[in-house]
């Protein structure tokens, strides 16, 4: 259906149906065109402006064209930039994956026939009420998260196995049970992306499957997984998303303290330099995900 | 005692039944673990709200207070003036939820219905609109809304939202046109051929069946609205009455983790009165307007979720 756009634009000014049907798309779509101009375009702009000059006068704002000076500086000059953009990522790639797992785990979990299963749906749900914000921050603050696991690490790491492993790696187990917590904390949205894809998978998938006697962990993996796997490929971009964009993140502050609360020269430039930097990494890191899980979902579509 | 053979077939099906139920015990057990980590912040956040100086430093004192000190409700209520903040707070994501949900379903219907010029460019867009982190173009969006003169007013927060950006406006536009998408044309096609209109159409029949789609996005944005203290602290300077909640927690927790501290023992009893129950009584105030509208929304929320009402 979609045509190119020189052809719309004749039919639109020729008045014909599909002419008069693309007029309205277009009146529907009015507002975020008006939006984009204002909140996006314009920022995004003055942003990648700001970037590559030096502000000469900041009441008149009269701008000097400096080049990629600020690009240059935070790639090569600022000790503290990169190692955080590193640590930053670092980190919410070792999330990503865990917190996709464990939210189609629980999603699995709570799309079986269980009892209390809405209590247990709302209780899972709970901590994305929390937000990423200011609550959340506190209370990871106070260590409530090491609590929240510390009983289930005296189960999993008896007296006898930690005088095996010695200290090193009980702290190991014990960091890896912390992140766990929040990844925990963080997988709601995902949860519910999950369950909900699984209520559309039809259950007479799975029956013909026990016909054929295929035992529950087949059908996961050649039924379930195949069936989820434009989610899977969402649910990974949306994580980024979002880890990328909690308050916590360092860059995030960094960018913050440029810009409000430095009397640093050029710190305004900079930010808009730095910001832009992250803007782009963020993006290419969402391109690989696609791009590696493209094969993956389409291999599922022709399965299906 | 008299039937010695056993049935292998009803020996294999009382295997499988034993280990299906060994099975769902411990799918029990992983749940009930699961979700005792996630009720344990706001199991400890209550607790410790109502613990006294004296409590929080008893170690002995884990889960039950020894008594209930209501005082620490009192006192973060004040601190964070809630008459004005809880107010202000509920204004501003009213609203700001309102406008996500008349643009976003409107916008979103356009995508998914019509075919127009770079409609394909468009989308992307909206994509990248969403994936962006505001917080990485904050200088020019500070600039943009000193020039439109709304710095200091809610503005900012909520004009955007009408027009389909906000807090995450593009997974919402995303969300509306994967179900408008999946909505069978010939409903609006038989009211077109009645004459009714395009837009009439989309009021009168599309929008009334996109109920799960806008319990998801009520939802959603209004706790992302609820819970946003970035963009409040920088677009406005706190002042007692037009401060928000989330503005205010900060500024608590800011004040007492700076308390004075001298030799004289004075600041002793400043510590006796604000301490961490303090702290926790105003995170509970902070996040109860959001735990009561959600104890009205969950079942719908819930159920629109099974029903696809999610990217569907």
């Amino acid at each position: 259906m979609a045509r190119s756009g020189r052809y719309m634009w004749r039919e639109m000014r020729r008045r014909t149906l599909q002419g008069k049907i693309a007029w309205t798309g277009l009146l529907f779509v009015a507002p975020w065109i008006v939006g984009a101009a204002l909140f996006f375009v314009y920022p995004l702009a003055r942003s990648i402006i700001l970037s590559v000059s030096e502000i000469e006068n900041l009441r008149t704002f009269e701008l000097n064209f400096v080049g990629l000076k600020w690009y240059h500086e935070a790639f090569f000059a600022d000790i503290e930039f990169v190692p955080s953009l590193l640590s930053v990522s670092i980190d919410n790639l070792i999330n990503l994956p865990l917190i996709n797992i464990f939210a189609l785990i629980v999603a699995l979990l709570l799309n079986r026939k269980i009892k209390a299963r809405g209590l247990f749906r709302s209780i899972f749900f709970l901590p994305v009420l929390l937000g990423t914000g200011f609550i959340m921050q506190q209370l990871l603050g106070q260590n409530v998260n090491a609590e929240a696991v510390g009983f289930a690490r005296g189960l999993l790491i008896p007296d006898q196995l930690a005088a095996y492993i010695g200290q090193s790696g009980v702290n190991m187990i014990q960091s890896f049970l912390d992140r766990l917590t929040i990844v925990m904390w963080n997988s709601g949205v995902q949860i519910l992306i999950y369950l909900s894809a699984l209520q559309t998978i039809s259950p007479a998938l799975y029956e013909a499957a026990r016909v054929d006697s295929a035992s529950e962990w087949e059908s996961f993996w050649l039924i379930t997984l195949p069936m989820l796997a434009p989610m899977i490929q969402l649910n990974l971009v949306y994580t980024v998303i979002a880890t990328f964009s909690m308050a916590d993140n360092t860059v995030l502050e960094f960018i913050q303290w440029l810009a409000f609360e430095t009397a640093e020269a050029n710190a305004y430039e900079y930010s808009c330099a730095i910001g832009l930097i992250y803007c782009v990494f963020v993006l290419l890191v969402i391109g690989i995900i696609v791009l590696l899980t493209k094969r993956f979902v389409e291999n599922a579509k022709e399965g299906g | 005692m008299t039937k010695t053979k056993v049935d292998p077939a009803r020996a294999r099906v009382q295997v499988k039944r034993v280990s299906t139920g060994i099975f769902r015990i411990l799918c029990y057990l992983l749940l009930i673990d699961l979700a005792f980590v996630f009720l344990y912040p706001f199991l400890y956040m209550v607790v410790t709200s109502i613990k006294t100086y004296g409590d929080i430093n008893n170690l002995s004192v884990n889960w039950i207070p020894t008594s209930f000190h209501w005082e620490n409700y009192v006192i973060a209520g004040e601190t964070m003036k809630i008459q004005y903040s809880i107010l202000n707070s509920v204004i501003v994501t009213g609203l700001a939820t309102l406008g996500h949900l008349l643009s976003c379903t409107f916008i979103g219907y356009g995508f998914a219905r019509f075919d127009f010029p770079f409609k394909r460019m468009l989308f992307f867009g909206v994509i990248l609109s969403a994936t962006i982190p505001i917080q990485t173009m904050i200088v020019p969006f500070y600039i943009t809304y000193t020039n439109l003169g709304m710095i200091d007013t809610y503005l900012p927060l909520i004009i955007p939202t009408y027009l389909g950006f906000g807090l995450r406006g593009g997974i919402f536009i995303f969300l509306f046109r994967q179900y408008f998408l999946g909505f069978p044309k010939s409903l609006e096609e038989a009211a077109l051929i009645d004459g009714c209109g395009r837009i009439r159409s989309f009021f009168r029949i599309a929008l009334p069946s996109a109920g799960p789609s806008v319990i998801v996005c009520l939802v959603l944005s209004m706790v992302w609205h609820w819970n946003d203290y970035y963009e409040p602290s920088v677009y406005m300077s706190v002042t007692e009455k037009s401060a928000m909640v989330p503005q205010m927690l900060p500024n608590l927790y800011n004040w007492i983790s700076n308390m004075p501290v001298d030799v004289t023992g004075s600041s002793r009893d400043l510590e006796l009165i604000y301490h961490e129950g303090v702290v926790m009584a105003a995170t509970a105030i902070a996040i109860a307007p959001l735990l009561i509208a959600y104890a009205f929304l969950q079942k719908k929320f819930m159920q629109s979720v099974e029903r696809s009402g999610l990217v569907g």
